[in-house]
């Protein structure tokens, strides 16, 4: 009996002691860090959360085993996240106090961010570097508030993508300039078999998810002279003249008046060479000439269309690297993003443009990095590079209020439900709009 | 003596039962209580600290006149869990039936089930090609004898339909392993009385098999009611985000969008509550009606 009892005490302790154990953690928001405690460290170990993962994070480490072997002091460890779980990686690790030091955040976040206080506001000197050499989309895109918060990475501008070969069989030598041409030449190119299945598409949206639909709506609004929300983020611009135009045309490609057949896989088709014409961003040459492999000498990047063919517009999305405001290192790991950013290091550029170039065929959008010849050289040869680069002097930034990810969604759903026949263009026009004030409020 | 005895083995009783209990506690209760309150908060899901009670402001949206929660969104839970529900069950019920009468039963078994030990989200890939409307399977047999294609997931009216067919073909496999269990536990004393007495094969079913496998059947209903309720992985891999527009998009897909995707975490708590609420209620709903119709075990 005796043992009994004991044993029951004893279990009963442990149970306790496991409870408490697991109720317990680090609830005080602590930074990820080592060496964040009262002492100064003499050594740190920073985290830096990134969407690199894979062949990217390969290319990546170099340059970070570079930094570590000169700063034995402030050691960078980077953190690899799917693209598709880094905001929720972000949230999740943010509320249990184990957020990185350093992460690399989608400006269209921003706002989100913002508003729960993420990210820490840069340095005077770190804001002054970034207002001084980047461009304006780019600056905008790393700032909240009119504040930099970080360093602009990718900045990714949005272009028409156009098979030469089908345009040339149809008789084109050039691509659209205007919305009317880029609409007829669609109508010419496109061809479909007996059943009606769809064999080439002259002019396709991609479709998929909200930022595939909205960041070409919001180019081809920019290039019809308008921003898809207020500059002050209070107001939808929707029932503008721009805003009423982009939806007629977007009217004019899918649904009961459109001139091409919805489930038809533009992203795809592009690929395959059965798409004249689509709108992307400049990544996206990168992954067409993987897919694509020689027939990509096909492809052909020109200005977004604009209405009277003169004006330009588009937008630019951009990341940035941004520091944790709950990091106790703060210091070190703007020292670390100002050498990843701003240090000249290897055939004249940046480590971040050199990374930019490797890992993506992409022309950072640093001035400095756009002086180094090897960039420079790189420019002359890719006219499609170039055309993305030349891009980033007149594009206008993705906007992100701190409801951006819902503003989107609602334009989103709104033209897919206009595209599938749920409701027409007046009733897109102003669903959309109203929707989109209300969640400004 | 006697009931110091008793006390020593109701404290004994207890310790084995703290490690569940703190199980539960932890897991269960703590995220449950923990839930709610978010729905009484508005939250970003980032800082603990920036959470504000906002009290039924949350529940006041999703039922507000221009909300979408409760229509589409809610209509096409019930619509998605009553048919896929409706499909996996009589498929199940004829499938059950028919093993039962065959060779290798457990080889039947086995095939019937692979699906639902297979992943969701590569049976949602698989299907999404058999949907393709270009060279998918079935649009090249509609094609092949002269009919149009068809827009399986981007046709609104026919999109949740298209989800209900996999998720009902998804759920036989379950349904029927559990129906021929409860099958097999049907003494087939009863048969041979009823066959002696001349009944046929049909009322053999109708009078025998359907009353004793009362509870089975019960049991099947109220779990694929539930997982269709909550389902959310297969919408999600085959048509992403719900569309096109909301018309196939569910509840528990809408709670994780608002709540990751959005950061409204006191809206997707609010959502997440109704949802009990409404599981709670048809749940209780299915007890009754088996229970008028003489189930009593459960």
């Amino acid at each position: 009996m005796k043992l009994w009892g004991k044993l029951s005490k004893a279990t009963l302790a442990l149970m306790l002691t496991g409870a408490m154990v697991a109720c317990s953690g680090n609830n005080g928001n602590a930074p990820a860090s080592e060496g964040s405690g009262n002492k100064p460290a003499e050594k740190v170990e920073l985290t830096m959360l990134t969407h690199y993962v894979g062949v990217n994070e390969t290319q990546l480490k170099p340059l970070i085993e570079q930094w570590n072997s000169e700063n034995p002091d402030i050691q960078i460890k980077p953190i690899g996240v799917d693209f598709g779980e880094l905001q929720k990686t972000i949230m999740t690790k943010q509320s249990a106090g184990q957020g990185a030091d350093i992460m690399h955040v989608y400006a269209l976040w921003g706002g989100q961010l913002n508003k729960n206080n993420v990210l820490a506001e840069a340095p005077d000197h770190i804001a002054e570097d970034v207002k001084a050499n980047y461009p304006e989309a780019a600056v905008k895109g790393a700032s909240l508030d009119g504040k930099v918060f970080g360093y602009p990475t990718e900045v990714q501008a949005y272009g028409l993508f156009y098979n030469k070969r089908l345009l040339k069989e149809a008789g084109f030598d050039n691509p659209p300039a205007t919305w009317d041409e880029m609409l007829s030449m669609a109508k010419a190119i496109e061809k479909k078999d007996s059943s009606g299945k769809v064999q080439v598409q002259g002019f396709g949206f991609q479709r998929g998810y909200a930022g595939l639909v909205d960041q070409p709506f919001m180019a081809m609004m920019a290039a019809a002279g308008s921003n898809l929300l207020s500059d002050d983020l209070t107001k939808s611009n929707l029932n503008t003249d721009a805003g009423k135009k982009t939806l007629e045309l977007y009217s004019k490609v899918y649904g009961k008046d459109g001139m091409t057949d919805i489930s038809f896989n533009a992203t795809k088709g592009f690929g395959t060479g059965q798409v004249a014409m689509t709108i992307g961003a400049g990544w996206w040459a990168g992954s067409l000439k993987t897919v694509m492999k020689d027939s990509y000498t096909d492809v052909g990047v020109a200005p977004i269309p604009s209405l009277d063919g003169s004006s330009k517009g588009t937008i630019a999305y951009t990341w940035a690297w941004g520091v944790n405001s709950k990091s106790k290192n703060q210091e070190a790991a703007w020292k670390f993003l100002q050498w990843m950013n701003s240090t000249v290091v290897k055939d004249d550029l940046t480590p971040e443009g050199s990374f930019l170039l490797e890992a993506f065929n992409t022309a950072s959008s640093r001035k400095s990095d756009l002086e180094s010849p090897k960039l420079k050289e790189h420019l002359g040869s890719d006219p499609i590079i170039k055309n993305f680069s030349d891009a980033l002097t007149y594009a206008s930034e993705e906007q992100s209020p701190a409801t951006a990810a819902e503003v989107q969604d609602i334009l989103f759903k709104n033209i897919e439900s206009m595209w599938t026949g749920q409701q027409s263009l007046d009733d897109t026009i102003n669903n959309a709009h109203t929707q989109i004030e209300e969640k400004l409020k | 003596m006697k009931s110091f005895g008793l006390r020593k083995e109701t404290v004994l009783a207890y310790s084995f039962l703290i490690p569940i209990l703190l199980f539960y506690t932890i897991f269960l209760v703590i995220p449950v209580v923990f839930s709610f309150v978010i729905s009484l908060t508005e939250w970003g899901g980032f800082d603990l600290e920036s959470m504000t009670f906002v009290g039924l402001d949350n529940y006041k949206k999703i039922f507000a006149s221009d909300s979408t929660f409760l229509d589409p969104i809610l209509t096409n839970t019930f619509v998605f869990a009553f048919g896929s529900v409706a499909l996996s069950f009589i498929a199940a019920m004829m499938v059950s039936f028919l093993i039962t009468r065959l060779r290798w039963q457990g080889l039947w078994r086995s095939i019937y089930f692979l699906p639902a030990v297979t992943t969701i989200v590569a049976i949602g890939n698989v299907w999404l090609y058999i949907y393709n409307p270009t060279n998918g399977i079935l649009n090249e047999i509609l094609t092949s004898v002269g009919l149009k294609p068809v827009n399986f997931l981007d046709n609104p009216s026919i999109a949740l339909w298209a989800v209900i067919a996999v998720s009902g073909w998804l759920g036989i496999g379950g349904a029927v392993l559990i129906l021929t269990a409860g099958l097999k536990g049907i003494p087939h004393d009863y048969y041979e009385a009823a066959s002696l007495e001349g009944a046929g094969m049909w009322r053999q079913y109708f009078s025998i098999t359907l009353p004793l496998l009362r509870p089975t059947i019960l049991f099947v209903l109220i779990t694929s009611f539930i997982g269709g309720l909550q389902s959310f992985t297969l919408t999600l891999v085959m048509t992403r985000t719900g569309g096109p527009g909301n018309s196939t998009n569910v509840g528990a897909l809408e709670m994780y969008n608002q709540a990751f995707s959005f950061g409204n975490w006191g809206v997707a708590s609010a959502m997440a509550f109704v949802l009990f609420v409404v599981i709670f209620i048809i749940t209780m709903i299915q007890l009754i009606v088996f229970r008028k119709g003489g189930v009593e075990s459960y």
